[in-house]
């Protein structure tokens, strides 16, 4: 993993500087193979990431319903059959550095039990194919740069019940069986979580009529006092 | 028209702070109307679960969304934090 090309995140949208990504294995990819490190702990230029600054980002871009931060992958492994998967397991720590203490976790690994299983790594498949009842094929092939292929979060992993205590946001990753350069992760506030309260994204009806009625108003305003001066 | 305009906001002080009201709005809906919230993960399409769970975590397939004729975008996040290249 590397900041290619002068990569970093300062700043990001609004303005927020957060630790510039991970860097990779001397060498860099592709024949890199594996990856592991840490991104939040404060190892790269502009961390720590505190979880304060990470919830301010979430409300600021995405508003007050944006609690759960959304990860995005871009795999970008070879198109062909023997290279395009590639496997990962994460954790993700809120940390106390004040007592140097794990204050919450969620794990993402092949096994569901809501434990950190090392070594429980899952396979993100570059080519993915189900079929519907209705035997309708529904294919996804997500090798290649430039488009968030999967979109993550953890529905348990509301950042507001851990601000204002100075924590630390911190997420140590490893990859294996990386045949190509150019995998990328994000957290971004391009999308919000479900069941995170009323959804922002279209205004409601009630609010529109208002606002027409209120246009109307001051046209009718407008031409009134436009008559009146003539 | 703009000098109408301009007539009506310089001796109009309650069209002035309609207009001030009115922007303030749109200034404060900005955000909001430019995120996705992601769908219901119980749904099903076509037999099919829209999310696969690993641990702790639930992950939707961006094409696989659009096939199954929900929202979702593909393209590069105009607003996002890298956490690592590799």
């Amino acid at each position: 993993m590397t900041q290619a090309g002068g990569i970093d995140n300062d700043p990001v949208g609004g303005g927020f500087v957060f630790e510039e990504p991970v860097p990779s294995v001397a060498g860099g990819c592709p024949s890199c193979g594996s990856f592991s490190g840490v991104w939040g702990a404060g190892a790269q230029p502009g961390g720590p990431v505190l979880v304060d600054t990470l919830f301010a980002y979430l409300q600021s871009q995405a508003g007050p319903q944006a609690t759960i931060p959304v990860f995005t992958f871009d795999l970008v492994e070879p198109g062909s059959a023997a290279d395009r998967d590639l496997n990962l397991i994460a954790n993700f720590q809120v940390w106390n550095p004040s007592t140097n203490t794990e204050v919450a976790s969620w794990s993402l690994d092949a096994v569901n039990n809501g434990v950190f299983d090392p070594g429980q790594l899952i396979t993100v498949e570059g080519l993915i194919e189900l079929t519907g009842t209705s035997g309708t094929v529904y294919s996804a092939s997500n090798t290649g740069s430039g488009s968030h292929d999967f979109l993550v979060f953890s529905p348990t992993m509301n950042l507001s019940l851990f601000t204002g205590n100075g924590y630390q946001f911190r997420i140590s990753a490893q990859f294996t069986n990386i045949d190509g350069g150019g995998e990328e992760a994000f957290i971004t506030a391009a999308f919000v979580a479900p069941n995170q309260g009323p959804g922002p994204a279209v205004p409601e009806p009630s609010t529109m009529v208002l606002l027409a009625t209120a246009l109307a108003g001051a046209g009718l305003q407008s031409r009134r006092f436009i008559r009146r001066k003539s | 028209m703009c000098e109408q305009l301009a007539s009506i906001l310089r001796h109009n002080v309650t069209m002035r702070k309609f207009i001030i009201a009115i922007a303030f709005i749109c200034y404060m809906s900005r955000p909001a109307l430019a995120v996705v919230v992601l769908p219901d993960p119980t749904t099903i399409v076509d037999g099919l679960p829209i999310v696969r769970q690993f641990d702790e975590f639930l992950s939707y397939n961006t094409q696989l969304l659009t096939q199954f004729s929900l929202p979702a975008l593909t393209d590069r996040p105009v607003s996002a934090t890298w956490i690592s290249y590799c």
